[in-house]
């Protein structure tokens, strides 16, 4: 009697998990977050072996895979600290950095990849930054350091061998960026004030840096590298004289434009094929609706069509090539796919899947990225993206994300973000406002001192739209962003406080007048762009205080909540303390994440995780 | 009859202790409860007062923790115009803040315009503004920099204090380091009577920067936008929320050293000290005697029902003992009688056994004559004893319901003359005459029914007067019952006893009953008629006569 009572009583607990597992079907949040466990990979000159970094008890070290019979070694074992990165500096020997934490001195190292000897090149107290770890002429790499002052990083020239550094060139000051030749001569730097950028060029190493192209930071010039053909040309990204970034060859002896090389009429182009080894441009790419690549070198093309003809419809990312032209390494992904990353040999025209970013996540569970476009009040047309989840009917729970910041647009792409949101159940709209960078100036400057009207008004112009579509319930929209993306959340939850069920803001701007004080001392010449930008608290206190969400609280109806990490730079905690006691005073839901330990964004894993759960039960709680 | 009487006696007294000692408690317990009540009113009065002090300062501890800090959100970028608007929401809101003088303040490492300075860090007022609570008056500029307006003392003291409190945190601080409460409390709030001081707290680079100013450090020469804010209060403008209107007649605010010269010794006070800027005053509550007797009785009043109703209760509860008390003792007395009068009933005929016995005994001879009157005596006198068991016995099983009944058909008009034939015989002075209509059988017990006839038709003979001695029985159908109607004219039965007549031994004292009755006749009679699921009532009036009614339910087969 008593067994069959413990029979029964087991069969209905199955039937109970089985029936909630049924119910739940949902991917736990740790699923979407995780990290990439290998990466950093690189190809040996001659093309025979890939490096890697990978964990090993708990710190990065080398792998390396003989694509002879492509087994995998690994060559170092460093328990203590990680690996920060790691160069072929021939088919024999890798250069790498180790980690640098505060307390820790610099340490450039050697190891050989046959026989796993270790060598000492290089260590200091200072910091150290690659300047071109690829370009190894005479057993020589051009590093820069600050060991003359923490703040300037000088540029020199590194012996591999014996370790012996020789000063190329003195940091006068707000130097940003060395740029070397063909020849691996520095002959090219970008000086910046904050608010203007100056390229300036020589001749020569013994020569003096002159000043070619002054530009304001409301133009943008990018140097991308020196052209093989003619040693006094430059590939650059500019802006300059035109709305859109356009890949352009400039003359450095008369710092005008030669010719405009590609440009798109729609958006900024971003993604750069450049080769130095060759001295030319491969390709360049673009976010449009999808990704998109315009190629140069039809070799180059050959290779990515080949390599599509594997993986259909996938976006691929360039990662290293040999200099034989027979072994790349790319990355492939999709909106519903993580990616992995592959080998591909030309010659034969195979391809081998060295890793995969998220193997436990299947491209069917996941919800595919629609690109839409909509009009504004103005008449403008803008754009953004829907993900709608798969089993989706017509009145489902919806959540809207503005961008994140001005300079992060949203593009076509896996995201873990959203999918994990998307994985919840709900409609996501991702929206590209006026305001931000990457659809022209013209588009940017709209967004000058209007953070609080024309982004506002085109976020609540994209909800509209989505209310209009007919696909989601309009009274179970959500809106959740993260820094400026959270500022417009809760400016939308002072100010459109019916549109939204709730509102989420990870690390969002709750006062202008404090964000618009917020640079770091050495950044100081930032202030006057910034009050162009943002306002000046001066002049526009009105603005600011109108369209700071800490001055208003009492505006604010549905619940809200708040993610803060103690060490954020760029907000008070005190001020998010006191709105999150304002709204508590008032009787509005607030859940409050504040996370001791992290910044701006959260970098930990476990806290990123245990953020996203937070999140998905919030909008559970208040949106299905 | 002695014990009895003691016994009674014992129980009077038993209650009576009772009586008196529930009603001692009782008044005890309103007494205590009264004065418990007023202690607590009284100890309430010097309590609660922290209640009305909460509540009273909300608006201010709201103003102070809450509104203060609301100038830092501004960055120091506070002007004329929004300043104002700041000002004026204040002002509106918080009826006790009545005049805010602002200090538009800028901080640099060089001299601006008049101010104050502590190596290379000069602090000085970009211009000086008041706003009151007079509704269309424009914010006043009190200084304006570099316009060579003076600047009065009176308006540039708390600027100057703030500025002292500020420089020689920046010498002291450690810019590594997060602010904290205390330093900021101590820094930039300064507390004094009837006013509060705050500046605009400085994010840690800029403190980084003003320490650099002060050891004349750096190149960086820009100039820092401030506020400093003070707010003058006006404590006697504080919302007093009396929130214990039932113990405090009167709450107001004083100066902190008034002192009441009330002459009535009946106004009780109490006080209770404000803090922070508004230290020179206290609140202060006041409450006559008479009031708080008020409040003691609306407490008081529930107490001392409860206490009555506990009270009223065990007041109920000995009522129903005594009354039990009673009944047993009355079952004691009737069934005393009843073995009083059993012994008596038994005796006459024992007695007369005995001395018949003994006569034939003592006799030589006896004759035909004398042994005929002898058999006859003993005959007859033990058949008495036999009914008299018989009825004894047939009571108890009819009473334990142990009694089967056996019916069967009687013709009514056979039985009702058989019965009369009988007493006519034993009774020639007896007028009795029976009456029948509409009814001519009657499914019932015989032996049982003849026993309810012979006890009413014994009683109604006994209970004559000898020369009137009648009855007449009616016998008559009514609906589904059939209904026996005894009317005699004999002594009658007052109200009282009317309703106990058909209890067991109850016995109406009168000449009639002297000797042969043991009171259960009636009772048998009820029993009877019950068990036949009948009923039997009576009609009388006293020297008129009686009139005993019995219904009986037909058996349906008639």
């Amino acid at each position: 009697m008593r067994r069959s009572i413990l029979f029964f009583y087991l069969i209905g607990v199955s039937v109970f998990l089985f029936s909630c597992q049924g119910k739940g079907n949902r991917l736990p949040a740790e699923l979407f977050f995780h990290t990439t466990e290998k990466d950093n990979f690189e190809i040996s000159p001659d093309g025979k072996y890939i490096s890697f970094l990978e964990n090993h008890e708990g710190h990065k070290n080398i792998y390396v895979i003989d694509l002879a019979d492509t087994s995998t070694h690994r060559i170092t074992s460093f328990n203590q600290q990680g690996v920060q990165s790691a160069f072929w500096v021939n088919n024999d020997e890798l250069i790498f950095l180790m980690d640098q934490g505060s307390e820790d001195s610099l340490r450039l190292m050697a190891v050989n990849s046959k026989d796993h000897t270790l060598r000492s090149i290089f260590t200091s107290s200072s910091k150290m930054h690659w300047i071109e770890p690829r370009q190894i002429i005479n057993d020589e790499i051009l590093i820069s350091l600050n060991d003359r002052d923490s703040l300037l990083f000088d540029a020199y020239r590194l012996n591999i061998q014996t370790g012996q550094k020789q000063l190329v060139v003195h940091n006068p000051g707000n130097v940003g960026m060395w740029m070397p030749d063909c020849s691996g001569k520095i002959r090219l730097a970008v000086v910046s004030d904050g608010r203007t950028e100056t390229i300036m060029t020589r001749d020569n190493e013994e020569s003096v840096f002159q000043p070619i192209i002054k530009s304001s930071y409301r133009a943008n010039i990018q140097p991308l590298g020196f052209t093989h053909s003619n040693r006094d040309r430059i590939y650059a990204l500019s802006d300059l004289m035109r709305d859109k970034l356009a890949l352009v060859e400039i003359d450095l002896n008369t710092g005008t434009e030669t010719q405009v090389l590609y440009e798109h009429p729609a958006v900024d182009l971003n993604t750069v094929g450049y080769s130095l080894e060759e001295g030319n441009m491969g390709f360049i790419g673009y976010d449009n609706l999808r990704p998109e690549r315009h190629f140069f070198d039809q070799k180059l093309k050959d290779v990515f069509s080949k390599i599509s003809n594997h993986i259909p419809d996938y976006s691929l990312k360039l990662i290293a090539r040999d200099s034989v032209f027979t072994g790349f390494i790319v990355h492939a992904s999709l909106d519903i796919d993580a990616g992995a990353t592959y080998y591909y040999n030309y010659k034969e025209d195979e391809l081998l899947k060295l890793s995969e970013d998220n193997p436990h996540l299947k491209p069917d569970d996941l919800a595919p990225m629609r690109p839409i476009t909509f009009y504004n009040r103005d008449g403008l047309q803008l754009s953004g993206y829907l993900t709608v989840p798969r089993d989706a009917n017509n009145s489902m729970p919806a959540i809207v994300i503005p961008p994140v910041g001005i300079n992060s647009r949203a593009v076509w792409g896996y995201n873990p973000e959203i999918q994990f949101l998307a994985s919840r159940g709900y409609v996501i709209l991702q929206v590209n406002t006026r305001g931000i960078k990457g659809f022209g100036k013209q588009q940017w400057f709209k967004g000058f001192r209007n953070w609080g009207t024309v982004l506002q008004d085109d976020i609540t112009d994209a909800t509209t739209w989505l209310i209009q579509e007919g696909i989601v319930d309009s009274t179970k929209i959500g809106i959740y962003g993260f820094s400026l993306g959270g500022y417009s959340a809760l400016h939308s939850s002072c100010y459109k406080p019916n549109l939204y069920a709730c509102a989420a803001s990870y690390s969002g701007i709750t006062n202008l007048f404090t964000y618009s004080q917020e640079d770091p001392l050495n950044y100081k010449p930032y202030r006057q762009m910034a009050h162009e930008m943002i306002g000046d608290p001066m002049k526009d206190s009105e603005y600011f205080r109108k369209n700071s969400p800490i001055f208003h609280t009492d505006k604010i109806k549905h619940p809200v909540f708040i993610i803060q990490g103690s060490r954020d730079a760029r907000s008070n905690v005190n001020e998010t303390n006191q709105f999150v006691k304002d709204l508590r005073n008032k009787g509005i839901p607030v859940t409050y994440m504040l996370n001791e330990e992290e910044g701006h964004q959260f970098e930990d894993e476990k806290n990123k995780i245990s953020l996203y759960k937070e999140l998905a039960e919030f909008f559970d709680t208040y949106l299905q | 009859m002695k014990r009895l009487k003691f016994v009674i006696h014992k129980n009077l007294l038993l209650i009576i202790a009772f009586l008196v000692l529930i009603t001692a408690f009782y008044i005890i317990a309103l007494i205590l409860g009264y004065s418990f009540t007023r202690n607590y009113v009284d100890n309430n009065f010097n309590t609660k007062k922290i209640e009305v002090f909460d509540q009273s300062l909300s608006a201010y501890n709201d103003f102070f923790q809450n509104r203060i800090s609301e100038v830092s959100y501004y960055q120091g970028y506070l002007d004329s115009l929004s300043g104002k608007k700041y000002a004026d929401s204040i002002i509106e809101n918080y009826p006790i803040v009545k005049r805010i003088l602002f200090s538009d303040t800028q901080i640099s490492n060089h001299p601006i315009s008049y101010g104050f300075a502590v190596h290379g860090l000069f602090i000085s007022p970009k211009a000086i503004y008041q706003f009151t609570d007079k509704p269309d008056q424009d914010s006043i500029l009190l200084y304006k920099a570099n316009t060579g307006s003076a600047l009065s003392l009176n308006n540039i003291g708390e600027f100057n204090n703030m500025a002292v409190r500020f420089a020689s945190f920046i010498e002291t601080a450690d810019s590594s380091k997060i602010l904290n409460i205390s330093d900021i409390f101590n820094t930039f709030y300064w507390v004094n009577s009837g006013k509060i001081s705050y500046m605009t707290i400085p994010r840690r680079d800029e403190i980084k920067v003003f320490k650099n100013f002060m050891e004349k450090e750096g190149a960086d020469s820009s100039v820092y936008e401030f506020d400093i804010l003070t707010f003058f209060l006006d404590p006697t403008f504080l919302e007093v929320r009396n929130v214990h209107p039932e113990l405090y007649e009167s709450v107001s605010i004083k100066p902190l050293f008034f002192e009441s010269f009330e002459s009535d010794p009946s106004v009780i006070t109490t006080q209770m000290p404000l803090s922070g800027a508004l230290s020179d005053y206290k609140l202060y509550f006041q409450s006559s005697r008479l009031y708080l007797n008020r409040e003691v009785n609306n407490i008081f009043l529930p107490i001392a029902s409860i206490i009555s109703i506990v009270y009223l209760f065990l007041l109920l509860i000995a009522y129903l003992i005594y009354r039990n008390l009673k009944i047993n003792f009355r079952m004691f007395k009737l069934q005393y009688d009843f073995v009083n009068n059993l012994s008596h009933e038994f005796k006459t005929p024992v007695s007369v056994i005995k001395i018949a016995g003994s006569n034939i005994r003592s006799a030589t001879k006896l004759s035909d004559v004398e042994r005929n009157y002898y058999g006859k005596i003993l005959d007859e006198e033990a058949d008495k004893l036999n009914n008299l068991l018989n009825t004894l016995l047939s009571f108890t099983q009819i009473e334990n319901k142990v009694f089967k009944l056996k019916k069967q058909p009687i013709d009514v008009e056979d039985f009702c003359q058989n019965m009369v034939n009988t007493y006519r015989v034993k009774n020639p002075d007896f007028d009795i005459q029976y009456n029948i209509s509409g009814v001519s059988t009657l499914n019932t017990d015989i032996t049982l029914l003849t026993s309810v006839f012979h006890n009413i038709i014994d009683n109604a003979y006994k209970y004559s007067f000898p020369e009137n001695k009648y009855l007449r029985i009616s016998v008559y159908k009514q609906r589904r019952q059939i209904i026996f109607k005894f009317e005699d004219k004999g002594i009658g039965i007052s109200k009282e006893d009317q309703i106990n007549i058909f209890k067991k031994f109850y016995r109406i004292q009168s000449q009639f009953n002297q000797q042969g009755s043991i009171g259960l006749g009636l009772a048998f009679c009820k029993e009877v008629i019950n068990l036949m699921n009948g009923d039997i009532s009576v009609e009388s009036k006293k020297g008129k006569g009686s009139s005993f009614k019995i219904t009986l339910p037909l058996d349906i087969n008639e």
